[in-house]
């Protein structure tokens, strides 16, 4: 049986972000007071749901060849939504509200890229400015609260071993996803599309359709992502992530740093999920060794700066040698 | 080359966490200035007992050691002259209506619960003071962000560690609220002593104080205020009073108006509790006393002197001879664009600005005229009287459930006073 030969770099690459995180824990665990305690632990794990779960529906989008800039407007969108909801109606009327406000913007998002023929990064900017005046009309620039705080000792109660309600939520959404975009047909149609579109429709496959769902499916985490927000804080402010370190900025940068290809077709999003358990990691190491909240920032902007640029690399090392034959290239160079 | 980037990025990983290690600026400000209480700084207790160690450790406790510092506090004074620790001040608290929510948000008991938060709460949980005296303690303060308003409150936090021996630390969160919430659960991983906490957010303090309540640590919410449910878990709250200044003010601006026309509100960040405050203590008083004076609009356009001066400039074109006052909820930040966009019409003589907080640029607008009057909020004392409580704390003393500072009005009679600025 033919076995393929797999280089140690290329399995270093394909593992990388897998490999960041051990690194960290390890480096953290030694250099950073109370890092290790089972409190910190829990504490990370549960401040990476936000990012982990909407980098799970960006890389969605991404694997599409989309991409969605609004998500960050989208998840204050459900977090205000779900509060507003949940005070009329209850928890259930409050997450189905949400759920519907982010599948819609994201739905609308994917109507106007497919439809309009306009690239992503305008319409989904354009959405995200568009729903952030809109969060200040409605809110009036205010916080507005639950009036019961029950659902917040329950989400944020630690349910199993280090893990809170809300992680083993999240970790169950993502599991979900990660299954049906791996394991049925449907979901690898999402990798086709964003890879090859034409070889897509020439197969039978409706593009738009895909990218449409795929955009969907991105508001609808991003929104998932707010009313976990909301629900383990009490609280939804229609400006949240604007000062410190962005959940867009993270979103994002998890996304490239799971191994998310910019250009579709290549990613996981239990990649990116780890990716942003992996930069939160760093962000309490960092926190624990007395650095600042500029520190982190700094920190996520260089990662993603390096994996981009690695990105770029190797994207320009594939076309030089896409259709060659890479040993007869090398030899005719040394002649 | 693969090999190469991977190893770089773990590089690049290490340099991120040393640079992670070396102070914020903000905190290499607050250490670095000089304290005009410096050379009583220097001769703390903690020091004392290094230098006499023999016999205090034989004769004194550490908290006959840490009360000695508070003969120290009432001479030290800010960097303006004014004192740094305001002891023996009492506010006085009415009678809390039945239902303040029913009540017309034009009435000053709507806001009671604002005003007076936590006077009245039960405590729960609040764990036991030690009474073992303050020095060695580890106090933990999370703060808004970096300003130079709260490096001067620091600097006042400083002063007073120092005195009686605290260990101080400060997260800074640069306002956002999630940060602040990471900063919390950080905090409680390093079990301090004592976590002071000025919450970002009137509503998200109620699961803060919560959350540090639960873990066991004690609480003193600071400057800003919080609903009122969430002070059943903080020791005390400390900080200005936000609201008895606005009054004071209010009948100023009736007495100089007689009563009559519009005024308009730039009021502080929404959220927070001064958002409510540094519009509704003139609403409320306004509406009291000077009934035929209107109210034209409230907007909250940020602490920007650029947006402020475009609120007021659309405000001018809009109410034209309407607008008599303008009020501002920071003299150094709104107070400037209000000044600037009431010069630009022309408007000095028949527009009067009022205003909060007494920066160098309030006290010099105040000074020049352009101002007619603002609230003393001394960032120092704030800072020096969060601190002065934790240290009472730990000393066993018993400690209100709110702790404030007396209001004062800065006008043109009494400025040179309050030079040089605190900020």
């Amino acid at each position: 049986m033919y076995k393929k030969k797999v280089k140690i770099s290329t399995l270093i690459n394909n593992k990388r972000i897998y490999i960041m995180l051990v690194l960290v824990s390890i480096i953290m665990t030694i250099i950073a007071p109370n890092f290790s305690t089972s409190y910190n632990v829990t504490t990370i794990i549960k401040s990476s749901c936000l990012s982990a779960l909407v980098a799970a529906g960006f890389t969605t989008a991404m694997l599409a060849g989309g991409l969605d800039l609004s998500v960050g407007s989208v998840i204050n969108l459900g977090a205000v939504v779900a509060i507003y909801f949940t005070n009329i109606g209850g928890i259930f009327l409050g997450v189905i509200a949400a759920m519907f406000a982010g599948a819609i913007v994201g739905l609308m998002n994917g109507f106007i890229v497919t439809k309009g023929k306009l690239h992503p990064f305008i319409v989904t900017l354009g959405m995200m400015t568009t729903i952030k005046g809109l969060l200040y009309i409605i809110t009036g620039s205010c916080s507005i609260s639950l009036d019961n705080f029950d659902v917040v000792s329950f989400i944020e109660a630690r349910v199993l071993f280090l893990f809170t309600a809300k992680s083993l939520i999240t970790i169950a959404i993502i599991i979900i996803l990660a299954l049906f975009l791996t394991k049925t047909r449907k979901g690898r149609v999402f990798y086709l599309i964003g890879g090859n579109p034409d070889t897509a429709w020439y197969a039978g496959y409706k593009v738009d359709r895909y990218k449409l769902a795929a955009f969907g499916i991105s508001g609808l985490f991003a929104a998932i992502g707010g009313i976990l927000f909301v629900y383990s804080t009490g609280v939804a402010i229609p400006n949240m992530g604007e000062a410190g370190v962005s959940p867009q900025l993270l979103v994002i940068a998890s996304s490239i740093l799971g191994g998310t290809s910019m250009y579709g077709g290549t990613g996981s999003v239990v990649k990116s999920a780890v990716a942003a358990l992996t930069l939160n990691t760093l962000f309490s190491g960092l926190s624990n060794v007395g650095a600042g909240y500029e520190v982190q920032i700094f920190s996520c902007g260089l990662l993603l700066a390096i994996i981009v640029i690695y990105e770029a690399y190797s994207t320009y090392k594939d076309d030089l040698y896409r259709g060659q034959r890479k040993k007869l290239l090398l030899e005719s160079k040394n002649k | 080359m693969k090999k190469l980037i991977t190893f770089l990025i773990v590089s690049l990983l290490m340099l991120t966490m040393v640079v992670g290690c070396t102070p914020t600026p903000a905190e290499e400000a607050a250490a670095d200035v000089e304290t005009p209480s410096e050379d009583v700084a220097e001769e703390t207790p903690e020091e004392e007992t290094e230098a006499e160690e023999p016999a205090a450790e034989t004769e004194k406790s550490n908290l006959e050691l840490s009360l000695e510092g508070d003969a120290l506090v009432g001479d030290l004074k800010a960097l303006d002259n004014q004192p740094l620790v305001y002891e023996g001040f009492v506010k006085e608290f009415p009678v809390r209506p039945d239902d303040p929510d029913s009540l017309p948000e034009t009435d000053a008991g709507h806001y009671y619960d604002l005003e007076f938060a936590g006077w009245s709460q039960e405590k729960t949980n609040i764990p036991e003071s030690p009474a073992d005296g303050s020095i060695g303690k580890k106090v933990t303060m999370i703060i808004h962000g970096e300003h130079a308003y709260y490096s001067a409150y620091v600097r006042g936090c400083q002063t007073i560690a120092d005195i009686y021996g605290i260990e101080f630390n400060v997260l800074w969160p640069n306002w956002d609220l999630t940060t602040q919430n990471q900063m919390i659960d950080q905090a409680i991983n390093d079990k301090p002593d004592m976590i002071i906490l000025l919450p970002l957010d009137t509503e998200a303090g109620l699961i803060q104080c919560k959350k540090i309540n639960e873990a066991g640590i004690p609480l003193i919410v600071a400057h800003q205020l919080v609903v009122e449910e969430a002070l059943q878990y903080a020791v005390c709250w400390t900080g200005p009073d936000e609201w008895a200044p606005r009054r004071v003010l209010a009948e100023m601006i009736a007495e100089e108006t007689g009563g009559t026309g519009g005024y308009a509100i730039l009021t502080h960040n929404a959220g927070g509790s001064t958002y409510f405050s540094r519009a509704y203590g003139y609403i409320t008083k306004l509406a009291e006393i000077a009934p035929d004076m209107e109210l034209l609009d409230l907007q909250a356009p940020g602490l920007d002197a650029a947006a402020a001066k475009q609120v007021a400039d659309d405000w001018i074109k809009l109410y034209g001879d309407d607008l008599k006052v303008i009020i501002t909820a920071g003299v150094s930040n709104q107070g400037v664009g209000a000044v600037e966009a009431v010069a630009a019409a022309g408007k000095e003589d028949d527009i009067l600005i009022y205003g909060a907080g007494n920066s160098k640029i309030g006290n010099d607008m105040v000074k020049d005229g352009s101002t007619v009057a603002m609230n003393y909020e001394p960032p120092e004392a704030c800072g020096a009287t969060a601190l002065k409580t934790a240290a009472d704390w730990f000393n066993g003393k018993v400690i209100p459930s709110a702790v404030y500072l007396p209001a004062v009005v800065i006008t043109l009679d009494n400025v040179d006073d309050f030079y040089p600025a605190q900020w």
